[in-house]
């Protein structure tokens, strides 16, 4: 019986995903059948969420309002810069909440544009109908 | 000469796995309870010109773009959508009842453009979204889905790559 818990623990172990941390719960994708995950990484990649009442994170840290979030943004895109990647080759991924309104996304995605970022992945939840 | 070990010697190496066991069980519960099944999450993406391209730019880079424009209620929920292409200008209203039929209608005119002969442009149609700042996102993503290609038999077809959304003064 304990070497079966032991198999257990293994397999649970093995299965943890820490890339979910970022993740935030609060965010209830859309779905779709056709979006695919990407087929190779992007060089630098900047993750934002958005819950449905358009509060936005960068990563797993809440941003306060589009002005905190360009400082951020900046900090990001230096960071990139020490990497040799260019702010256009960033990949912005945009964690939105499917009942979030467009607008706040766009305002989201517009202030990446006036950071220079011009890369954006919208992500939703890959689904078979 | 023969060594004989006492029954007392025979019974101090019996190891106690209580406290093992323990610990081993209140790991298996923890990973129990913090399991999660594996969303697959999918990506769209989208080329987005800096801030600085003006207007005159970008209609320079897409001589000819599929206008899509997304009116919304009041509530956020979708009211109407109207396609713009060429000769074309088409307005579908939204069917609650048949949620999904707008955006089969979008899909299938794309599907008309991009792989029939209405277009010597073929693939290089860009799609730009004007879209009501108050509409639920979920709609938009949907618009997008049906211009982006279709599913077929386990296969994915792609339609329209490049994709936009219109700067609105909201």
């Amino acid at each position: 019986m304990i070497d079966m818990a032991f198999q257990l623990i293994a397999f649970f172990m093995l299965l943890i995903n820490f890339s979910e941390i970022e993740k935030t719960e609060q965010v209830n994708l859309p779905d779709s059948v056709i979006a695919q995950p990407p087929k190779t990484p992007a060089d630098y990649t900047i993750l934002l969420n958005m819950d449905r009442d358009g509060t936005f994170l960068l990563g797993a840290e809440r941003v306060e309002n589009l002005d905190a979030l360009g400082v951020l943004l900046s900090h990001e895109i230096s960071l990139a810069a020490r990497n040799r990647v260019d702010k256009a080759q960033i990949n912005v991924i945009v964690r939105a909440d499917k009942d979030a309104a467009t607008g706040d996304v766009r305002k989201l995605m517009k202030r990446c544009q006036d950071s220079g970022l011009e890369t954006f992945s919208l992500r939703v939840k890959s689904q078979v109908r | 000469m023969k060594i004989r070990r006492s029954d007392r010697e025979a019974q101090e190496i019996k190891l106690d796995m209580t406290a093992m066991i323990d610990v081993v069980f209140q790991l298996l519960i923890f990973f129990v309870m913090t399991f999660k099944t594996p969303v697959y999450e999918g990506d769209f993406g989208i080329k987005m010109p800096r801030a600085s391209a003006t207007p005159q730019e970008m209609l320079e880079t897409t001589p000819n773009p599929l206008m899509i424009r997304l009116r919304a209620t009041d509530n956020g929920e979708l009211q109407s959508l109207n396609i713009v292409f060429q000769a074309d200008n088409l307005t579908y209203n939204y069917d609650p009842a048949n949620a999904t039929g707008i955006f089969t209608s979008l899909n299938e005119y794309v599907i008309g453009i991009v792989g029939g002969q209405r277009s010597p442009m073929g693939g290089d149609i860009e799609a730009e979204l004007e879209i009501d700042s108050t509409l639920r996102y979920d709609f938009t993503v949907r618009t997008i889905e049906a211009i982006s290609g279709y599913k077929e038999a386990d296969q994915i077809f792609t339609l329209i790559e490049k994709i936009n959304f219109k700067d609105t003064s909201d």
